[in-house]
């Protein structure tokens, strides 16, 4: 049992904050050249007995990507491994860029589940993000969702901007909450190292808010979305009973997964191994061997250990532990511990690297 | 060998007036060592030496010099360690000499460092020949420097040789005045045989190696010798003089220098000053001047990670098969775990001891605060030597305590006389004297205590001075003081390794300074860290961390868990590295905070 990743660095423009790989070049010649390494790499891995339960269409904007390519590769993974019945098959849309015709081939195509790029519903926010859509483009953009008939729709929120406040993220929460989608990834913004958002940040440009405004957002978002009938299932991600993303939880699981395309990391066999984050490179690498990998790493049983402490934590059912005494070190309002089972609270998931870095030091 | 034919000086001057490029002259113009063989500054060979641009450990190398006049002569240049720690060493080496040269940089003229050690020269009765090096500098002030000299000395102006070590100039006038003015050797070859150890250290291969001037008789390859403070009997299994590496020999005659292996482990039995003599021919009064090495500086070292604690044992046992004045004992700590409290002879000795555990041994270490050695007496009658505040008995017993002073000699422009008077005060001195040395030069004396010193006292006499003064000192006795034990607390817990004695006059100062330094060294934490500094049971300080609130990576997906488990993995290490006391994680930093405190 497993899931694939199909990484697809095509956007049309980059926004600044965003630290994935991605190209701006996406031409007709490019999306060929691409999908046939990508097809290259399917074929690699090809295993008529592996079970694949999720499909995942990441990126940059996978929906920029050509009705046709899409096909290919869906036909290329049905042709290499045993795709389970009703396989959860996700692709990342941005509104503005993607049209009701589109969503209509994707049903047909057999995706299933919508990753929507909202990201907010405030004009200056958006604009601040140097997103190419507005407010209205996103609301539009889920109501076709809606319209194809799409029933598994997550929408992506971002807070911690400068000049949002607590009223402004309690509208784009508001506004989120009345769309009603079966899920929500929250992120508070991270400056990452290389992207622009850093640069400015350290010229003066653009601010970081207080620690305590984004501690007061993230209770905030915790607050209105559980009120409204969503489980805070992982630190950044909310769902509807049921309605978990199955492709993210099984990088949280253990579930093993192939990933293709420029950047993927897969995780198989025992294995962590990535891909050339490089075109040329990838291509090369493709060219030579079949696959795009730049480098792997075994996983040991020290380290599955800790990676299961690291991404349990993460997780609302938490992680199994036994070491009460050093729980002392925790302020209590921090997590909750019944049966070995210890989990964090919403001010506990706000401090998670923190307590993760405590824990993992005891391991 | 004649001995009227010998010459043993040394180079007596102040880091950076260009001792070691003269020395590597000296060994050019004489062939003893070839242009390919001379790495610069040949004498100093430990890789920490040559970034601190001075020399640890004496060592001593052999010349032939053939005078203008056609007659060989054998130099022996013995080299002297150039910092206040190694006065002792200075001393016995100076004893191995009958002649000095005192370098003077043509434009630094005269400093602290240089007069100590020309006292010491002279006290040692040694032929000074004085030369101002570096004359070729733009900024060479060569008449003045003269006129410094003559007053220091009381020599003649022409006695002065001028020299540039750097560009070749008045080497041979150097080799040819080592002739004419730096007496023979006495011929003592008739009596029985005393050799003096002027310096001595650890070769992996060989064990000890002790370096030793033939004073009296002569020594053979052998022979049966004794070395006088430990009574014990060795062989002479093999002996030498000093060329660039060491060269056989059969004897060593009187007047000469050499080196003497007999298949001994450690150097703490062939000590500095000892006189070597041989075993058929016992004798009742030693050389003069032997002393025992004696601890100034106390110090804590602790492995980072308490299981490299064996290791560090290991390392702190090689290097004192090397440095017989290096004094450890295992001491142990509630914050820092197990370690050892180390005992040096200054602080220059204790960085250099530090340095390379760290380097060569690869150690990762906590150290603490250093401290000196007080005598505390007690109400029963008692007296207590103690030289870490965890020592410190309670209060209640203690009738009075007293802490160990220096008398200090610092070498200043007149302009930074006001400056550094207000620094002695500020350090609990006691102001003595001002001699003028010229008119823009003055020593100041004063007397210390050495604690004061201990902290970051060359730092603060480099800022008054703008780095002019230099400094110099030596113990004097101890004197009664009113010390305190200041204690650091982290959410009321003490930490042991963050104590310290402080002069009454001083605690408020230092628990305030303590406080907000360790404020700054601290990171934040999950909880909040209240931060105390204490006498006894009465707070005299207090600050705080705030707590972290919001540290969280939002994303953790695309599958990339490798990055982040890594990250994760790098904290762990991190925290590896921090001491847990009570809920608070304290940075080792945090422990070397208080000596950088001003």
């Amino acid at each position: 049992m497993a899931g694939i990743y199909l990484h697809i660095p095509f956007c049309s423009s980059i926004c600044q904050y965003c630290d994935f790989f991605v190209t701006t070049k996406r031409d007709f010649q490019m999306q060929e050249k691409y999908v046939a390494a990508i097809l290259e790499e399917i074929s690699f891995y090809a295993n008529p007995q592996l079970e694949i339960k999720t499909i995942y269409f990441g990126g940059g904007t996978p929906s920029l990507l050509k009705i046709e390519f899409l096909a290919k590769v869906l036909e290329e993974i049905y042709k290499n491994f045993k795709v389970t019945f009703e396989p959860e098959i996700t692709i990342e849309v941005n509104p503005k860029e993607v049209t009701l015709q589109d969503f209509l081939v994707y049903k047909k195509l057999g995706i299933n589940r919508l990753s929507i790029g909202t990201q907010s519903f405030e004009e200056n926010e958006l604009k601040f993000l140097t997103r190419l859509h507005s407010s209205n483009d996103a609301i539009k953009c889920f109501t076709e969702a809606r319209k194809a008939g799409f029933q598994n729709v997550s929408l992506d929120l971002i807070f911690g901007l400068q000049n949002q406040t607590l009223e402004s993220w309690a509208k784009s929460l508001e506004k989120t909450v009345e769309l009603n989608p079966e899920h929500i990834s929250l992120y508070g913004l991270t400056f990452y190292e290389g992207t622009k958002f850093t640069r400015k940040l350290e010229k003066g440009k653009i601010q970081k808010l207080p620690e305590e405004t984004e501690l007061e957002f993230y209770l905030k978002a915790i607050e209105v979305l559980t009120k409204n009938g969503f489980e805070h299932y992982e630190v950044s991600s909310f769902a509807k009973p049921n309605f978990y993303s199955k492709h993210n939880s099984s990088y949280w699981n253990h579930t093993e997964y192939l990933g293709v395309g420029a950047s993927a990391h897969s995780f198989f066999a025992g294995k962590r191994f990535w891909n050339f984050a490089n075109l040329e490179k990838y291509f090369e690498s493709v060219l030579k061997f079949g696959n795009g990998i730049e480098e792997e790493e075994k996983i040991t049983t020290e380290t599955l250990e800790l990676e299961k402490l690291m991404l349990g934590l993460r997780q609302k059912k938490g992680v199994n532990w036994n070491d009460l005494e050093l729980l002392k070190q925790i302020p209590k309002d921090f997590y909750t511990i019944e049966k070995n089972n210890l989990r964090l609270t919403s001010k506990g998931f706000a401090m998670y690297d923190s307590i993760a870095e405590k824990l993992a030091s005891y391991l | 060998m004649d001995s009227s034919k010998i010459r043993n000086f040394c180079i007596i001057a102040h880091i950076d007036h260009g001792k070691s490029t003269l020395a590597d002259r000296l060994l050019e113009f004489t062939h003893t060592v070839t242009d390919k063989q001379l790495q610069n500054q040949t004498l100093d060979d430990m890789d920490l030496e040559r970034e601190r641009g001075i020399t640890i450990k004496s060592h001593a190398i052999q010349m032939n010099y053939k005078a203008k006049d056609g007659t060989e002569f054998i130099f022996n240049l013995i080299d002297t360690p150039g910092h206040v720690d190694f006065t002792y060493e200075v001393s016995r080496s100076l004893a191995a000499c009958e002649g000095a040269l005192l370098i003077v940089d043509a434009s630094q003229g005269v400093e602290a460092q240089t007069i100590s050690n020309l006292y010491l020269a002279i006290d040692s009765d040694l032929e000074i020949i004085p030369v101002i090096n570096k004359i070729d500098l733009p900024s060479a002030r060569i008449p003045e420097i003269k006129e410094q000299i003559v007053d220091l000395i009381g020599c003649d102006e022409d006695e002065i040789l001028l020299s540039s070590a750097k560009a070749g100039l008045g080497i041979e006038e150097i080799l040819e005045a080592i002739v004419e003015r730096v007496p023979a050797p006495i011929d003592n070859s008739e009596k029985p045989l005393k050799a003096l150890i002027f310096d001595s250290f650890f070769d992996v291969y060989r064990g000890a190696v002790a370096l030793v001037r033939i004073k009296e008789g002569q020594l053979k390859q052998g022979d049966k010798i004794k070395f006088f403070s430990t009574g014990k009997q060795f062989d002479a299994d093999e002996i030498g003089i000093l060329k660039l590496q060491r060269q056989k020999s059969k004897t060593l005659s009187v007047g000469n220098v050499g080196y003497l292996i007999c298949n001994i482990k450690d150097v703490s039995e062939t000590k500095v000053g000892d006189t070597v003599f041989a075993a058929e021919t016992p004798i009742d009064k030693p050389l003069a001047g032997f002393q025992e090495v004696k601890p100034m500086v106390f110090s804590g070292l602790f492995p980072v990670e308490a299981e490299d604690y064996e290791e560090l044992r290991t390392s702190i046992e090689k290097l004192k098969l090397n440095d017989a004045s290096l004094v450890y004992e295992p001491e142990t700590s509630a914050a820092l775990g197990f370690g050892f409290r180390c005992g040096f002879l200054g602080l220059l000795h204790m960085e250099i001891i530090q340095e390379r555990l760290e380097r060569e041994y690869g150690m990762n270490l906590i150290t603490t605060l250093p401290s000196v050695e007080y005598e505390v007496y007690l109400r029963n009658g008692d007296k207590l030597a103690i030289d870490s505040p965890a020592q410190l008995p309670d209060p209640s017993n203690i009738d009075y305590i007293t802490e160990p002073y220096v008398k200090t000699s610092i070498i200043t422009p007149t302009e930074f006389i006001g400056a550094l008077m207000q620094l002695i005060i500020e350090r609990r001195g006691i102001y003595e004297d001002t001699n003028y040395i010229d008119e823009k030069r003055a020593e100041i004396k004063s007397s210390l205590p050495l604690a004061e010193i201990v902290f970051d006292f060359y730092d603060k006499l480099k800022s008054y001075s703008r780095g002019y003064a230099s400094f110099d000192y030596e113990f004097s006795g101890f004197q009664k003081s009113t010390l305190q034990k200041l204690d650091i607390m982290l959410n009321g817990e003490k930490v042991d390794a963050l104590s310290m004695i402080v002069h009454k006059d001083k605690a408020y100062e230092w628990g305030l300074k303590l406080c907000s330094k360790l404020k700054e060294l601290i990171p934040r934490q999950m909880f909040e860290v209240a931060i105390q500094a204490s006498i006894g049971s009465k707070i005299i300080s207090r600050t705080n961390v705030r707590a972290m609130r919001k540290n969280v990576t939002a994303k953790c997906y695309g599958g990339d868990i490798s990055r982040k488990r890594k990250l994760l993995e790098k904290q762990k290490k991190g925290k590896k590295r921090m001491k847990q006391v009570g809920s608070v994680e304290i940075p080792q930093e945090a422990f070397l905070a208080v000596l950088k405190i001003d």
